[in-house]
């Protein structure tokens, strides 16, 4: 049963830092996200694992074997590719019989296998066309049977259902799930969809520019992350910046923001100096929307209002001239003058980054 | 200094051009007359000799079928020709895949000398190659001094024919494969590696079905190369004392009798006293119709062969069905493909590069023998040179002009009509040189219009037989460039010949320059077309050939044969280093 161990993996191309000492265990039978934005390493570590790049720095244990100069062929994975990668040559049934094929099982064998994994991914009809006449879900499902059907423990699926359609994805990614989960497999997932990850990862490594920045259950990455970066890049948030004016009791703090707006607020996470500079941070449905003042509230304006089916999302100007987003189930005019209550069972207060909160945020 | 006023006349007269060439009739009409140039300079002149042999066919019946002698020399020639250019094809295919997949897949210490060094002896021209390689492998009775390491075993024609075509066939065999698998994409391989297939499994059960149009495209390249060279088989069989003929040197020599009995008033009994006696024909004026006869039969022969090689290529079963694994990865690992890379390289070394640079040592060896030389025999020496350079310089300009628009009328007008061009626009090149000179010679003598000028005729047949390189290079450069640029361009409101100017020239500039070093390369190395439409025009090539044929003089030969190779590598380093250059910006 695989276990994964990558220490302290790093990779430059040139001068370039691809990975800066990578640490991580992938468990035996967990379906793990790798996520981050567009260049920030994802590929270059799935890439190190699979034996297409070979680190610079570190090693990379499968089952306690350092595999860090073995060859692709010789490695044990199974792998599904972002640009689908099928053979264009072969029909749905010798892609699929493929890694039997070159093992030199026999011909019933492969076909048996080829069944198999066709009837797993709902495709058995389609079983003597060639890729090309089939819609991109549908090759993509023959890729990840393909793949299935070399029996290795351990799947590596590379941003496999990023080019394809919205409802394709949606529907393509619990599928995914459920074979993983049915056949017991170790999978790693690499995306920059943070939808995509949050709906079926049982663990997600959130990675920028080359580091792991925090590593989580999806639920503890959007309801308790430790970063601002994830707190920006899982779902959506706001950020107001501000300094603690006083400490009450109770661990109430007195915080003052901008054009001298105060509020008093119950901080959860942590302990902060007077006169500390920190950002309050809560997501758009954790905020109350009141008309009278109170201590823990800041008065505001709505400036727009978009009406997205299930909630009304209202951005409001507040007094401190920051811009947030607001999810209300509420009917409210534009213009409208209005009190934001933070609720602190679900807000998150960080210490002020160095060098400015949006160089912490930024992406890439 | 330019005056501004009259840099304002210019900006006048610039948005003037672009209005009148943006006018929609004027477009077709340019258009029209590309294609009417092509058709009926470059395409008609190439197989006019096919409408001739139609039209004599009677004579062609009664005076060369008829005589049992004398048409068994015609077929041994044609035989001998085909028989070293399907042994070629076959032999570049099954070294040249290999050698491609390591150049493209494969990442080792030597790759990048690899690379540079398999396109060197492009820059030789034939006539000195071929020289060069009977000097390596062959015993060469006429030359007292050989150089040191030289070989001295091969005697007979067969062997050393197909060892001279090898050298000069495989660099633009594994170039084009290289190209073609370059394209094909790595993560397929990657894939098939991933569900547990060797490197040599995936190579050969995704890479090579996928590689059909590749080796067509290879093996038309060798069979249009191996049975077109003129100057180089002559060169190579008169160095080892060979008097056998193949369909090429057979027209050129024919050629040669008809210029000295027509025209220099050389008795025909005298040139029948020769060596070459069994070779001509009775009467001296079935010397027309029998190279009317030979050139239609090579260009006949030719397009057969390249159906063949593309019905090959298409139907050939790659062996898919069945995997070895133990064997597979065997070879696949370990000391295999490392001594696999060292063999090829090896290889590459002794039956190309050096073959194709034996005559310097030659040179180098003989180098006292500069003295010899008179001013008069450096007189003819710099004037063929010049005469060389005219000729390709006259010719792959007249081309550029041509041809880009032909191309963007080729890859931009998506009708049936450029479609039909895109099939016609090889021709030319499949065309073996020889008969493809004849045929443009005979074209031009049969016109009234013209007048009968040998240095036109000359330009002409370089002209042809170089079209399609510019051509084809062109609209691989803008095949490569999205159309979205162009559209682009043309929503903003420029005309089609500024979008040209802006946006396509600078990206396609660099396929056109490539193509105009194949162009001038090959048209200044070329003998065969130039000996068949006129034997007294000596460019650099054809006084090659006549040293070592005629004068027996293989120094000079050798000499010029390296200033010709400076001359183009010259240019082609400057130019690819100003392609290179501009690339990496």
């Amino acid at each position: 049963m695989p276990t994964i161990q990558i220490k302290g993996v790093s990779k430059l191309f040139g001068r370039i830092k691809a990975l800066e000492d990578v640490n991580l265990t992938i468990e035996d039978g967990e379906y793990l996200f790798i996520l981050g934005p567009s260049g920030c390493g994802k590929t270059t570590l799935i890439n190190c694992i699979t034996g297409i790049v070979i680190p610079t720095d570190g090693d990379i244990v499968i089952d306690n074997v350092k595999v860090n100069d073995l060859p692709i062929e010789n490695r044990e994975f199974a792998m599904v590719f972002q640009n689908i990668a099928l053979f264009p040559h072969m029909t749905v049934e010798q892609n699929v019989a493929y890694g039997p094929f070159v093992k030199d099982i026999s011909k019933e064998k492969q076909t048996e296998i080829s069944n198999k994994m066709l009837k797993l991914v709902d495709l058995l009809e389609e079983k003597q066309l060639l890729p090309r006449f089939l819609s991109g879900g549908a090759q993509q499902k023959t890729a990840v049977a393909r793949a299935l059907a070399n029996d290795e423990k351990l799947l590596i699926l590379d941003e496999p259902i990023s080019a394809l359609d919205h409802k394709v994805r949606v529907a393509l990614r619990y599928e995914l799930r459920r074979l993983i989960k049915e056949l017991g497999l170790t999978a790693m997932h690499i995306t920059h969809d943070q939808e995509e990850a949050m709906s079926i990862a049982d663990r997600i490594v959130i990675l920028r520019a080359g580091k792991i920045v925090e590593v989580g259950t999806p639920r503890e990455l959007y309801e308790k992350p430790k970063t601002l970066f994830t707190m920006n890049f899982v779902g959506e948030a706001n950020f107001l910046e501000g300094r603690v004016k006083q400490k009450l009791p109770e661990n109430v703090y007195r915080i003052e923001f901008r054009n001298r707006q105060y509020i008093e607020l119950t901080i959860l996470n942590g302990d902060f100096e007077t006169d500390e500079s920190i950002v309050v941070a809560f997501r758009p449905e954790n905020v109350a929307i009141s008309f009278e003042d109170h201590l823990d509230a800041i008065s505001g304006k709505i400036i727009r209002e978009q009406f997205t089916g299930g909630y009304i999302r209202y951005e409001v100007e507040l007094a401190t001239e920051d811009k947030i987003i607001v999810d209300s189930r509420t009917a409210l005019d534009e213009k409208q003058k209005v009190f934001i209550r933070i609720d602190p069972q679900s807000t998150r207060i960080f210490t002020a980054p160095e060098f400015g909160l949006k160089k912490v945020l930024e992406l890439e | 200094m330019i005056p501004s006023s009259y840099k304002e006349k210019l900006k006048k007269y610039e948005t003037r051009l672009i209005v009148f060439f943006s006018n929609p009739t004027v477009n077709i009409l340019w258009y029209g007359l590309i294609i009417l140039f092509f058709l009926s300079l470059i395409l008609f002149p190439t197989i006019f000799v096919l409408f001739y042999v139609i039209k004599e066919f009677s004579t062609i019946q009664t005076e060369i079928i008829a005589n049992e002698v004398y048409r068994l020399q015609i077929f041994e020639a044609l035989s001998y020709s085909v028989t070293v250019s399907v042994i070629i094809t076959i032999i570049d295919l099954i070294f040249g895949l290999p050698i491609a997949w390591i150049l493209v897949r494969r990442e080792f210490r030597f790759k990048s000398i690899l690379n540079s060094i398999i396109e060197l002896p492009l820059a030789v021209p034939t006539a000195g190659l071929g020289f060069s390689v009977a000097l390596f492998w062959g015993v060469t009775p006429g030359i007292a001094e050989k150089p040191i390491f030289a070989l001295n075993f091969i005697q007979d024609a067969l062997p050393i024919l197909v060892l001279f075509h090898f050298t000069t066939t495989f660099p633009y065999v594994v170039r084009s494969l290289a190209a073609i698998l370059e394209e094909i994409d790595v993560t397929l391989e990657i894939a098939a590696k991933t569900c547990g297939a060797s490197k040599f499994t995936a190579a050969r059960t995704v890479s090579l079905p996928l590689f059909r149009s590749g080796v067509a495209t290879a093996m038309i390249l060798s069979l249009a190369k191996s049975l077109s060279d003129t100057g180089g088989v002559m060169t190579l069989l008169a160095t080892i004392g060979s008097l056998k003929q193949t369909g090429t040197t057979v027209i050129g020599e024919w050629k040669h009798a008809y210029q000295d009995w027509k025209i220099e008033g050389v008795p025909y009994e005298d040139l029948l006293n020769n060596d070459l006696a069994s070779l001509l024909p009775p009467d001296p004026e079935t010397l027309i119709p029998s190279m009317a006869f030979m050139s239609a039969l090579m260009i006949f022969v030719a397009i057969i062969l390249v159906f063949l090689a593309k019905l090959f290529a298409k139907r050939a079963k790659v062996p898919f069905r069945k995997v070895i694994p133990y064997f597979e990865w065997k070879i696949s690992d370990g000391a295999a493909p490392k001594a696999r890379s060292i063999l090829s390289f090896g290889f590459l070394v002794i039956f190309v590069i050096i073959p194709s640079f034996f005559l310097i040592i030659y040179v180098f060896q003989g180098i006292g023998g500069v003295n010899i030389l008179t001013l008069n025999d450096w007189m003819i020496f710099g004037q063929s040179i010049l005469f060389s350079v005219f000729v390709a310089s006259v010719a792959t300009i007249a081309n550029v002009t041509v041809g880009v628009p032909m191309a963007i009328f080729i890859a931009r007008k998506n009708n049936r009509f450029s479609r039909i061009m895109d099939s016609l626009i090889d021709i030319p090149y499949v065309v073996p040189s020889s008969a493809l000179g004849f045929s443009v010679g005979l074209f031009w003598t049969s016109q009234i219009f013209f007048p009968a000028n040998e240095l036109f005729f000359v330009v002409m047949a370089h002209i042809s037989m170089t079209f399609p390189f510019i051509v084809r290079n062109t609209i691989g450069g803008l095949s490569e460039l999205d159309t979205s640029y162009e559209d682009a361009a043309r929503s903003l409101g420029a005309k089609p010949i500024q979008t040209f100017r802006n946006v396509t020239l600078p990206v396609v500039k660099f396929s056109i320059i490539a193509g105009a070093i194949m162009s001038f390369t090959r048209s200044i190395g070329e003998t065969g077309a130039t000996l068949a439409v006129s034997p007294n025009s000596i460019t650099a090539p054809v006084f090659i050939v006549d040293l070592i044929k005629n004068q027996g003089n293989y120094f000079f030969a050798a000499l010029t044969t390296i200033i010709l190779i400076l001359i183009s590598s010259l240019l082609i380093f400057v130019l690819r280093a100003k392609v290179t250059r501009r690339r990496r910006r």
